[in-house]
């Protein structure tokens, strides 16, 4: 494990977090006639067990990129990154692929945002894992979280955060 | 023409196959660097053609992407295919090495389709759209 960050935290705005996840979500919309695109939503509260998938940043400043989501809205992703039907089952490899690329993904965007650059490291997936409100349950301070939702609801807990240790 | 897709996210292969397959590649997958090397190797065991496009990501376990292209760069029977980068790695520094290591193109996730298919022009691996108004 890396130890304390020397630098400031990355410079990256909850929108630019949502904006990262809106691109990803409409680079597999199986309906891009909708443009339905995750938005900016209140931080949910711990519920549940979560998939979680973070990604760790190591360098000057180190931490985590946290992505987690309730059963519900890790398979709707499934769904649309693996293009499977709605016959088709979902299962847990298939959930900690598309959230490990998540994360991936996200870990990316944040670690552009550091002064001094880093290391990223590979993503990691707990599907039994914990959402603590911006914390994500790591031992560290949330520096910027939001929940996320689609616009034509029914989903449930959707989350980012990064997290510096 | 033949594409060779190394990702090890799975649903990431199925995007980029996907796009390339409805531009007329066949498409070849590879879960990491080494796992690309290997059928590489195979391939051309059998007497096949080097494919005429690599698609790779950064960040992979065994063998990263940038490792793979040192590793074709260095071998003369590889040089002929095209190395494209398709990572969520987006700084410019890690541009530079990735180009100066021997990468052709750099596409940062997450990308448009558009996005892609506008790369593999670049590389004359698809049609450039017709100017507006020509016949």
């Amino acid at each position: 494990m890396s130890g304390a960050s020397t630098a400031a935290a990355p410079d990256v705005s909850v929108e630019a977090l949502v904006g990262v996840m809106a691109d990803l979500w409409a680079s597999v919309d199986p309906d891009p006639e909708q443009a339905v695109r995750p938005e900016a939503a209140g931080l949910p509260r711990g519920t549940g067990p979560v998939v979680r998938g973070s990604v760790e940043i190591s360098g000057d400043w180190n931490g985590d990129v946290v992505v987690a989501l309730d059963e519900q809205a890790a398979r709707r992703w499934a769904r649309a990154m693996l293009a499977l039907d709605e016959a088709d089952g979902v299962s847990d490899t298939d959930v900690e692929d598309v959230v490990a690329e998540m994360a991936n993904v996200l870990g990316g965007a944040v670690k552009a945002c550091c002064s001094a650059g880093g290391r990223l490291g590979l993503p990691v997936v707990a599907v039994d894992g914990r959402w603590d409100g911006g914390s994500a349950g790591a031992d560290g301070a949330a520096e910027v979280a939001t929940g996320l939702a689609w616009p034509d609801g029914g989903d449930g807990l959707f989350a980012v955060a990064v997290v510096s240790r | 023409m033949i594409a060779l897709v190394v990702d090890d996210s799975r649903s990431m292969r199925r995007i980029v196959g996907g796009i390339l397959r409805r531009n007329g590649f066949e498409v070849l997958e590879a879960g990491d660097g080494q796992q690309a090397l290997d059928v590489l190797d195979a391939r051309l065991a059998a007497g096949g053609e080097v494919p005429d496009l690599a698609t790779v990501d950064w960040n992979m376990p065994v063998m990263d992407g940038l490792s793979f292209v040192v590793a074709t760069r260095k071998r003369r029977e590889l040089r002929p295919m095209a190395l494209m980068m398709v990572t969520s790695e987006s700084e410019q520094s890690q541009v530079v090495r990735a180009l100066a290591a021997g990468a052709h193109e750099y596409l940062f996730k997450p990308f448009a389709e558009e996005a892609l298919v506008a790369k593999l022009q670049l590389l004359g691996l698809a049609e450039a759209p017709t100017p507006a108004g020509a016949w």
